[in-house]
């Protein structure tokens, strides 16, 4: 194994990196394509697919570029209009670190990404090491999103990335790029995961993107804990919700199930469930990945797709019959109690953070 | 640790009150004798008492069909005629129970006549058989407001000796914001008495119907839940103990579930408080409340 000292953050490296995610290398990686076109979504249904992406190491933005890209072009060659990323999508960019490839297959690397990454770095802190890699990280994941999106005439919603705004605070983002390589917009996590409490900064609005067939909305794993994230978008007309997930419970039923298979319920929409897998750095990211929608929808049961296996790179594919959500939404139309919300919801939330601020802690005992 | 217990029981119409009494005091009394401190009934339980004003009209009847053998012209009449007659049965008989059986009893719900409105609503009584709670459905399924049912406009938590319980009644389970409103007043258990009609298309619930009841609020708010289900033609369910799907060593958040979806079952578990704490300890979600996003709730009342 290298040594360690060789491998830290100076400044020869963050130019290393710069290059590694120079947009225009990117670009040009795809030139030449003879690549097939998205066919034109409809008002009444469009196809859509869940990437299920394992964490292999890239060495530079072009190849993140070719692989994004390879895995789309699958999608829109069984049909496929729109095709949705899981969340630390960016991952296999750590590949441009030099070194991180021996570090990730240390069988005794035990400290998961932020260890791995905190080792490279020489920093105590994995603020301080996400911050360094943070703009060169993202410019490649938006590069490559773009390019990929136009060249195959796709929307795609490529995951999610880590961001830093200039007051250097982080961010866990999601992009939404139009079938022209444009960016429709961006969705800041809105709840952090525990692991991700030091480092994170959260977003304060959810967004709801408007595409010619319907409404999306694309609020990041955690978020879909909390019905709140679900509710507002389903109340400003999302009828897709994508769950871009790296959740080490995937693989496990009933935990899995609290995010978007149960949001769905509450707030009819389809939902996309696109999930990180890998067990590098001692990470265990697992899916199953799945396309869900409301039961009591015309199929049985709450899942319309899933992959077949949890540990492996694979796409679904589905078709969305958007008719028929409006259908069910009509007849299943919520009788809302607005005087008792109005009563009681800000107050609740505001009386139980004056408590947990004065306790210290929740307490259900 | 305490042990709760939900008697899921069938519906079908009682020509008079001691046929209801039957009905219910025997598994009452075996959940108590078993060590319930607290039994929760089935959502609408009470309503088979409105065959007893047609004695001689089958029990399995529809509401309709019952409204029409009293010569009434509607479900809304029949409710509307007879909620004071039915609220004072509901009492009478589970007051006493109450006390017979030295339990908390939340029995289901009543109907109930309130300046002219009608609601569906739900008492708690102590092992002494005092009202310590009265709880109202505060959201209505299409039917209910084809019944004319009234909406209720309080949610509170009641304090007893078994924990702090919210009562989610029927159709408010399909509304997070009641389950939430309750779990920041500080509810540690969910009350659920319900009558699902959902899976009446499929026949069955099958493997998904935590999705879609009580199990769903106890995640989002890490709280316990009993959920009791009436069952019939119509009504089919699972009625079940829920708790966080970390609470347990298999992970599924189900403490204590009926067997069938469609039989009278009683169901029961004890309610490890402590264990409740170390999994709000360990993933502490309200931790991680975005407080800033929800300020557009305020505006929810108008805009929803």
């Amino acid at each position: 194994m290298r040594s360690l000292k060789a491998l830290r953050l100076t400044p020869p490296i963050t130019k290393l990196l710069e290059d590694k995610s120079d947009p225009s290398v990117i670009e040009r990686a795809l030139r030449g394509k003879r690549s097939p076109r998205a066919r034109g979504a409809t008002a009444d249904c469009i196809t859509v697919a869940a990437v299920q992406m394992e964490l292999n190491l890239l060495d530079d933005g072009a190849q993140y570029a070719e692989k994004i890209y390879g895995l789309c072009r699958q999608a829109v060659e069984r049909g496929a209009q729109l095709v949705a990323f899981p969340e630390y999508a960016w991952t296999p960019l750590i590949g441009m670190l030099p070194g991180v490839q021996a570090l990730a297959s240390e069988s005794k690397n035990g400290g998961g990404l932020s260890g791995a990454l905190k080792e490279i770095s020489g920093s105590a802190s994995l603020k301080a090491t996400f911050a360094l890699v943070a703009r060169p990280v993202e410019t490649a994941f938006v590069a490559a999103g773009r390019a990929v999106a136009r060249e195959l005439g796709i929307y795609l919603m490529s995951g999610s990335t880590i961001a830093r705004d200039e007051a250097e605070h982080l961010y866990n983002v999601a992009y939404l790029f139009g079938t022209d390589g444009s960016l429709i917009g961006s969705q800041k996590k809105l709840h952090a995961y525990t692991t991700e409490r030091e480092w994170l900064t959260v977003g304060s609005s959810l967004q709801v993107f408007e595409l010619p067939f319907t409404r999306v909305a694309l609020p990041v794993c955690m978020d879909f804990t909390y019905w709140e994230t679900t509710r507002l978008a389903w109340r400003d007309g999302a009828e897709i919700f994508f769950n871009p997930s790296a959740d080490s419970a995937g693989d496990q039923e009933f935990l899995a199930a609290r995010g978007v298979q149960t949001r769905v319920q509450e707030s009819p929409a389809y939902g996309l469930l696109c999930n990180m897998v890998t067990d590098l750095f001692g990470l265990h990211w697992r899916g199953p990945s799945r396309i869900v929608e409301p039961i009591g929808m015309p199929a049985r049961g709450s899942v319309l797709a899933q992959t077949a296996s949890n540990d492996r790179e694979e796409i679904i594919v589905q078709e969305l019959d958007l008719v028929s959500l409006r259908e069910f939404r009509a007849t299943h139309a919520p009788d809302f109690n607005r005087p008792l919300y109005r009563k009681y919801l800000p107050q609740a939330y505001a009386q139980y953070r004056e408590r947990a601020a004065r306790d210290g802690k929740r307490t259900v005992k | 640790m305490p042990r709760v217990a939900a008697l899921q029981l069938p519906f079908t119409f009682v020509a008079t009150p001691q046929e209801f009494v039957d009905r219910v005091r025997a598994p009452m009394e075996r959940a108590a004798h078993d060590g319930a401190e607290l039994i929760v009934l089935p959502n609408r339980l009470s309503f088979s008492l409105l065959g007893m004003f047609a004695p001689d009209a089958p029990a399995e009847m529809s509401f309709v069909e019952l409204a029409s053998a009293q010569h009434l012209d509607s479900v809304r009449a029949l409710l509307h005629s007879h909620a004071d007659y039915l609220l004072e049965f509901y009492l009478h008989i589970f007051q006493s129970l109450a006390e017979r059986t030295e339990r908390w009893l939340a029995p289901g719900t009543t109907l109930e006549l309130h300046k002219g409105e009608l609601f569906n609503t739900a008492l708690l009584f102590s092992p002494e058989g005092k009202i310590v709670g009265r709880q109202r459905q505060t959201h209505r399924s299409l039917e209910e407001r084809a019944w004319g049912l009234s909406a209720g406009d309080e949610l509170r938590v009641f304090t007893t000796d078994v924990g702090r319980i919210g009562v989610v009644i029927g159709e408010d389970l399909h509304y997070p914001e009641v389950s939430r409103i309750l779990a920041l007043q500080g509810a540690n258990i969910l009350v659920h008495p319900t009558s699902a009609e959902l899976f009446r298309r499929n026949g069955s619930a099958g493997d998904e119907q935590h999705l879609v009841d009580l199990w769903r609020e106890v995640q989002s708010n890490q709280i316990f839940g009993v959920q009791a289900n009436l069952v019939s033609a119509n009504f089919r369910g699972r009625s079940a103990v829920y708790a966080p799907v970390e609470y347990h060593g298999d992970n599924s958040g189900i403490v204590a579930r009926a067997e069938t979806d469609d039989r009278a079952e009683i169901i029961s578990a004890e309610l490890d408080f402590e264990g409740l704490q170390k999994v709000v300890d360990e993933y502490p979600i309200f931790d991680f409340f975005n407080y800033d996003l929800y300020k557009r709730f305020e505006d929810l009342g108008q805009a929803l």
